[in-house]
């Protein structure tokens, strides 16, 4: 058993034993806060990576296809009436600060080779859906949609054979400035300048079409009142973390309509994010396992070449409480100093991703990690330093005083 | 006359090892008793049970019977962390093969017991300096064992286990790893801490040594053969 009284009154000397069997080999001890503070990295960075996955997907579809706040018709009504009304209400509270209407309809796509493919129209009123979605941001080709402009398009480059992003996807042959005939879902046939194309490199965004309002009222002949009818209107808020109190005040303005955190209207995607969440911890898990591990190795490894050395202590009267602290001592200070290590090495990486974005099909992604990360990370990197010196030396430590000096 | 007092009294002292089911007796019933100041040498060939007798005595190792009584107090009877804190407080060795810490300065490796103690800084310091000038040392203070011939890091050894003044010096072989003229500056110093009233207990299997003790006792086979 171990005397807490003999641990305390020789902490001072367990001290001065764990400085300087730190700083004697100097370049051991650089070369295992060099591992523990790898082992920092593959902690933090491979769940950053994973994290920064999740929150570009999240990112990339609230900014296209349910805006923070997603408001639908209900269940059983084609549209939401007076959507203005709605946005009006939306606009009124804190913290929101964007909102724009789509009306959706079905279209074909026919290009110059006769190539149709079938795609979503989203009439747009483009200052509004500028505010609240990213698509102007993230035009590739051509140029964004002008207010009141008629005879054009906005498509996604997923639709086009040029800006896809995979070459099975069904796609026309079409470039920003070229014409493409589309049919629109009330048998109306018409050739339409694509003005511009967008890519927001996300599969299930780069595929919708957008035209102006102006353009809607006159291929389906809309009256004025019918103009504001929507299909779904997106709501922006400054932030995220802030939808459900959006929903909960545009439910207490009795907005005519179902409403939807982004969360609840991404659905599969969302399932597919938070088991990205899972993987991401599992991996920060496995980081810290070997990390844990290394510091065992480590300490175990030091333990064991100085065996005859702890022999000696214990028979010049060093009690075995001492020895043991200074060995606990040791490997804190390993992992204090390989875990800053770490989140230097961390620093600099994620530095280095965030200016340089990893290239991935869903998009550029850049690696996020927060301080709350970071400092469990660390806490948890400590805890296990503690660990692992404790259980690594112990074994030793307490054996038989001859047996240590004569066979360590 | 004075009768001299009796710092440590062997009883039957009895030590087996075991290895499997074969069991080597290496100390059968030995008593004998140790007088305060006296050099006592503890002789026998190898394997004798020399070493092994000063093992129980340094509270190294635990006996198989008898009783070991030292200042007073039946070691044999204490804890752990009793037997941790006697060999702190009383007791001094100085091993064949030096061991020192090699992490650690001369003067480091030499106060290293006082500073356990709980002994004031700039006491432990000036303690520590004394007795490395004693043993000739005063200009290697800073240098690290490995810096050191053999014969100086065994002074190093030998200031560390007289640093806080210990009731009994133990030397197990102390000269055995070093040439002639530096186990002779050993075997000196050893007289010299010993005329100045340090208990000395010393093992040897150099017939030489023997002019060097106030008294010989000698092990064979485990049995104490003769004073």
């Amino acid at each position: 058993m171990l005397d807490l009284k003999k641990l305390i009154e020789g902490i001072d000397v367990a001290f001065f034993l764990a400085i300087k069997n730190l700083f004697f080999k100097k370049k051991m001890l650089i070369m295992i806060i060099i591992i523990i503070g790898l082992g920092f990295l593959s902690t933090t960075f491979s769940s950053s990576i994973i994290y920064g996955l999740k929150y570009t997907i999240e990112e990339k579809a609230i900014s296209t296809m349910t805006g923070n706040v997603l408001i639908e018709p209900k269940s059983d009504e084609d549209y939401i009436m007076n959507s203005n009304e709605v946005i009006k209400k939306a606009l009124a509270i804190p913290g929101v600060v964007a909102a724009s209407p789509h009306v959706n309809r079905g279209i074909t796509l026919i290009d110059k080779q006769g190539t149709k493919v079938a795609a979503q129209l989203k009439i747009i009123d483009p200052e509004k859906e500028a505010r609240t979605t990213a698509v102007d941001d993230n035009i590739i080709a051509g140029k964004y949609l002008s207010p009141g402009s008629t005879g054009e398009i906005l498509i996604g480059g997923d639709l086009t054979k040029k800006y896809r992003m995979q070459e099975a996807l069904p796609a026309v042959d079409v470039d920003a400035g070229e014409k493409l005939t589309i049919v629109f879902d009330n048998g109306l046939t018409k050739e339409m300048k694509v003005g511009g194309i967008y890519s927001l490199k996300f599969a299930a965004t780069d595929i919708f079409v957008f035209a102006t309002k102006e353009e809607a009222k006159q291929i389906f002949n809309l009256t004025d009142e019918q103009l504001t009818y929507a299909s779904e209107i997106l709501v922006k808020t400054r932030e995220r973390g802030s939808e459900d109190d959006v929903v909960y005040a545009l439910k207490s303005f009795n907005v005519n309509g179902r409403i939807w955190p982004w969360q609840e209207k991404l659905g599969v995607l969302n399932q597919f994010t938070d088991s990205l969440l899972i993987v991401s911890k599992l991996t920060g898990l496995i980081g810290i396992i070997i990390a844990f591990a290394t510091i065992y190795i480590m300490i175990y490894i030091n333990v064991m070449q100085k065996r005859s050395q702890i022999g000696i202590m214990k028979a010049i009267g060093i009690n075995k409480e001492t020895i043991l602290s200074s060995y606990i001592i040791q490997s804190f200070a390993y992992g204090l100093m390989g875990g800053l290590f770490g989140i230097f090495l961390t620093k600099i990486v994620l530095g280095y991703f965030t200016v340089n974005p990893i290239a991935m099909p869903m998009g550029d992604v850049t690696p996020i990690i927060n301080t709350t990360t970071y400092f469990y990370s660390f806490i948890i990197l400590m805890a296990s330093s503690l660990i692992a010196g404790y259980f690594a030396s112990q074994g030793v430590i307490k054996g038989e005083i001859l047996e240590a000096i004569f066979k360590g | 006359m004075t009768e001299k007092k009796v710092v440590i009294d062997v009883q039957n002292l009895t030590k087996y090892y075991k290895t499997g089911t074969v069991i080597t007796k290496a100390l059968i019933g030995v008593s004998f008793k140790v007088y305060k100041g006296e050099f006592l040498g503890i002789m026998g060939p190898s394997g004798s049970g020399k070493s092994t007798t000063l093992h129980q005595l340094g509270l190294l190792d635990h006996p198989t019977s008898g009783k070991i009584i030292i200042e007073g107090v039946d070691v044999t009877q204490l804890s752990e962390i009793e037997r941790s804190y006697f060999r702190l407080k009383k007791l001094g060795y100085v091993f064949q093969q030096y061991r020192n810490i090699p992490e650690l300065t001369a003067l480091e490796n030499v106060f290293l017991p006082l500073r356990m103690l709980g002994v004031p800084r700039r006491i432990y310091l000036k303690e520590a300096k004394n007795i490395l000038e004693k043993v000739g040392l005063g200009h290697r203070l800073h240098h690290h064992p490995f810096e050191l011939s053999g014969g100086e890091q065994q002074r190093v050894a030998l200031a560390r286990a007289l640093v806080h003044r210990p009731a009994i010096l133990f030397a197990d072989e102390p000269t055995a790893s070093l040439d002639t003229a530096a186990s002779d500056v050993i075997l000196n110093l050893l007289t010299e801490f010993n005329k100045q009233g340090q208990t000395i207990i010393m093992v040897s299997h150099e017939p030489e040594h023997v002019k060097y003790f106030d008294r010989v006792i000698r092990i064979k086979d485990g049995l104490l053969e003769k004073e």
